[in-house]
């Protein structure tokens, strides 16, 4: 797919005699852009437009992100930056600011102007503690919003963010003042019920377990989206995705890679494989005795054959992680590391030197201690049960003894989150804004280091990173970060995952990328 | 008796209660054939590491989805596993989790059955107020529950499923004891000076075993779709030890690709309980004293 793509953009360049237009459309064949129709999407939940606790989570990020607008927002093509409802943004003289022009003339599905008041509401509330904000984290730092006129806001922060404007175009979607203050922002249940944006499209409807409707907003500031709605389908099974895909009753679908498998030789649909940040890993627990020693980390590392992984399970789609940052972030990735390989024979020395030797049972013991842990991993999604199973199968034959212990989503969640997690070792993943930054994960007491790791080299360089504004010193720091952790292996990266969505052919001018980036160029979206 | 010479000559002179029970079993064709497969199942099962060509939870990525074919007679699953010797497997545990959880119904109820019909009056009534009771509730939901809150495993799952599905035995041993208790050979072991305990087990039980045989094998049937169903749902056996249900779960997210692999557990699981039940039904007819030849 990713080959037709380049042959079709080499094909357009060389029959145009010039570059397909940026934030990078799909290529669009000689036809005209029409309007009307309406676009089907699947989701496997419900969603619930509350811009603050975004209950659901992926589905209500999916329909949010055509009714709302962010600061700034992210090309799909390479997760550059570009302008959304800021226009420019400019770091203060001591670094501890950030200033955002405002697009003038928006206006609320209502009918009320933008302004910057909404956007000092929207931001004090997601740091405010009392507001259960998912993504509070994004903003971690942030002290306040001064409105200097009524299109220009300064965001201040206790420390130099330099990757704010980044993290802003993470899911940071403004909300009305006019319509929310005063709320407790945890349950609006009216404005869920009739949630007011910016965006390209309005809301029109929620019929739960069923679907959720939005049509074009004809005020846009882009211009009235070409589409007339937008019907995201709730389907919770993917075998359903997978056959109303093939019959044409869905246009846009995120599936799974062993539905590409069922769905290919379909003559409708089109694929895009989108890298994500995001990283797939197994963590172990550091805090736990049995994985303190650096060399038995490293063991499980060299004993899990990834690349075999990656090649079958997930039929070599997405690259084979190397180390903490993925290779979405681009120069941040430190091309120079390889990823460890698979090597049974050093792994069984590097446990020899630990000092661990094969007991009466088979099994490694060392000062009379068995080599035993659980593997915990979420009930019910096929790729990661098997990457599971696969782990379990692989360490065992090191001499380990390795129960899995596949457990509900919630309790998945609330024991695999806890700092330290309660668990010996689990499958986990991360996905982030496109920035390097990573103190959450892997700086010491980070809020989504549950995995315990601790290096002191670690946590400077990290905040050293968070308050570098050069590039280029940005760049080599993070490149430091990787070398230093990926000697420690704190935890198994698998690999970077990549989306796969499969795309019914009428729909034109889809951006190829992840799909929470797509859907905020759904205005410039068509259906022959 | 003569019809019986000519199938069984060699057991002519020794038409006893098993001769004739097994000339009554017979009868019904279907319940031979179904009495074979279960013994069939039941063999392959229990000689599982011998028959078995692969351990049942060896992975082989380089063989994922393969068809059926030499090495592996079934073909393999999503991590290249071997479906014939997880099935193989599979069977050990639905069949030991089914078994299992039928004699621990069949143990409560008779208890609850036979005390309760035996001593009549209060304790009669309360006993069987409390299964009236299990009886209103809606038992898979309550399994569901009680492994949500104590965790997946074999010995829970054979608790739960034996522990809510009592409560027919209890009526049924009931009923039994109710008839026989009256009777002259109970009254004259009575007047001999036997016990309770002496006169239920001996007297009176005996009288409902064909009924608490005829409930363990539609138990057994019960059982095996229970468990299936709660391995489907994630709360029975856990992977990756093989089970049906887990299998047909686990085979879903690969029904377009291959779905033969939710067609095999799901066929054995049919074929295994309808056979119990079938092989049941003969046995109710074969052991019924009152059924005329």
């Amino acid at each position: 797919m990713r080959r037709t793509l380049t042959l079709l953009l080499a094909a357009l360049v060389v029959l145009s005699g010039c570059a397909p237009a940026a934030p990078g459309p799909q290529p669009s064949d000689s036809a005209q852009p029409k309007r009307g129709g309406t676009l089907r999407i699947a989701m496997l939940g419900d969603a619930t437009p509350n811009p603050f606790t975004w209950p659901g989570q992926l589905p209500t990020i999916l329909v949010m992100k055509t009714m709302f607008n962010t600061l700034t927002k992210f090309n799909p093509k390479d997760n550059s930056l570009v302008p959304d409802l800021a226009t420019e943004w400019s770091i203060g003289p001591d670094g501890t600011s950030w200033t955002f022009k405002l697009r003038s003339g928006v206006r609320w599905h209502d009918g009320r102007p933008f302004t910057a008041e909404d956007v000092k509401f929207t931001t004090e509330n997601i740091i405010n503690p009392k507001v259960n904000a998912l993504f509070r984290s994004n903003l971690a730092g942030v002290t306040g919003v001064d409105v200097i006129d009524t299109l220009t806001v300064r965001i201040n922060s206790r420390e130099p963010i330099a990757s704010l404007p980044i993290l802003l175009g993470y899911n940071i979607v403004i909300a009305p003042k006019h319509l929310l203050e005063g709320k407790d922002l945890n349950e609006i249940p009216e404005f869920v019920a009739n949630p007011v944006g910016t965006g390209p499209f309005r809301f029109k409807e929620n019929v739960r377990g069923d679907h959720f409707t939005v049509v074009a907003n004809e005020d846009y500031f882009e211009g009235r989206p070409y589409l007339d709605a937008i019907v995201f389908k709730v389907i919770p099974d993917l075998n359903v995705v997978t056959a109303q895909l093939r019959t044409g009753e869905l246009d846009l679908a995120m599936v799974e890679p062993q539905n590409r498998q069922a769905l290919r030789g379909a003559a409708n649909l089109d694929f895009i494989i989108a890298e994500e940040p995001n990283v797939f890993f197994i963590a172990l627990n550091n805090t736990r005795p049995l994985f303190q020693d650096k060399r038995v980390r490293q063991a499980l590392m060299y004993g899990l054959d990834r690349k075999l992984i990656v090649d079958t399970i997930l039929e070599g789609l997405p690259p084979l992680a190397t180390g903490p940052l993925p290779k979405a972030l681009g120069e941040f990735y430190d091309p120079d590391l390889k990823p460890y390989p698979y090597d049974p024979e050093k792994a069984k020395a590097l446990l020899a030197e630990a000092g661990w030797r094969p007991g009466p049972d088979g099994i490694l013991q060392k000062d009379g201690q068995r080599f035993a842990f659980e593997l915990m991993v979420d009930k019910g999604n096929p790729t990661r049960e098997q990457i599971a199973v696969t782990a379990q199968q692989y360490w065992r034959r090191l001499g380990m003894d390795v129960r899995l212990d596949v457990q509900e989503w919630a309790v998945y969640l609330s024991r695999g989150n806890k700092l330290p997690g309660d668990y010996d070792a689990r499958t986990g993943w991360r996905i982030t804004a496109p920035d390097p930054d990573k103190t959450a994960e892997y700086a010491t007491g980070g809020a989504n280091n549950h995995f315990g790791y601790s290096n002191p080299e670690v946590d400077r360089l990290l905040r050293e990173g968070r308050r570098t504004f050069d590039r280029q010193k940005r760049i080599e720091i993070y490149r430091q970060f990787q070398r230093v952790v990926y000697e420690d292996v704190p935890i198994i990266w698998i690999y970077y995952p990549v989306q796969i969505l499969a795309v019914n052919k009428r729909v034109r001018d889809l951006p190829a990328g992840d799909l929470r980036n797509v859907l905020t160029y759904m205005h410039r979206v068509w259906i022959q | 008796m003569a019809q019986t010479a000519v199938s069984l000559p060699a057991r002519v002179e020794a038409a006893g209660p098993v001769a004739t029970f097994w000339r009554r079993f017979r009868r019904s064709r279907l319940a031979v054939v179904a009495l074979l497969f279960l013994v069939l199942v039941h063999v392959l099962g229990a000689a599982a590491p011998v028959v078995a060509p692969y351990p049942p939870e060896e992975v082989d990525l380089t063989r994922r989805l393969a068809p059926p074919g030499a090495g592996h007679w079934l073909g393999t699953d999503e991590n290249g596993r071997d479906v014939f010797s997880r099935l193989i497997y599979g069977a050990r545990v639905s069949l030991l989790v089914g078994l299992l959880s039928a004699v621990v119904a069949v143990a409560v109820g008779t208890v609850v059955g036979a005390v309760g019909g035996y001593f009549g009056g209060v304790t009669d009534a309360i006993l069987m107020r409390l299964t009236d009771g299990m009886m209103i509730l809606p038992t898979f939901f309550l399994a569901l529950l009680v492994l949500a809150v104590f965790g997946p495993g074999i010995i829970n799952l054979i608790a739960v499923i034996g522990l809510t599905s009592w409560m027919g035995v209890a009526r049924v041993v009931r009923g039994e004891v109710l008839r026989t208790r009256p009777q002259e050979f109970v009254l004259a072991a009575r007047a001999l000076g036997a016990g309770n305990a002496r006169i239920l087990a001996v007297h009176v039980l005996p009288q409902a075993a064909p009924a608490i045989i005829v409930a363990t094998t539609l138990g057994t049937a019960q059982a095996i779709l229970t468990e299936s169903a709660l391995s489907y749902l994630g709360l029975g056996i856990q992977p990756p030890t093989p089970t049906w249900g887990n299998m047909l779960a686990s085979a879903q997210h690969f029904l377009w690709v291959r779905p033969e692999l939710a067609v095999y557990p799901g066929i054995l699981i049919l074929l295994t309980v309808l056979a119990y039940n079938s092989v049941g039904d003969a046995l109710r007819d074969a052991l019924d004293p009152f059924m005329k030849e």
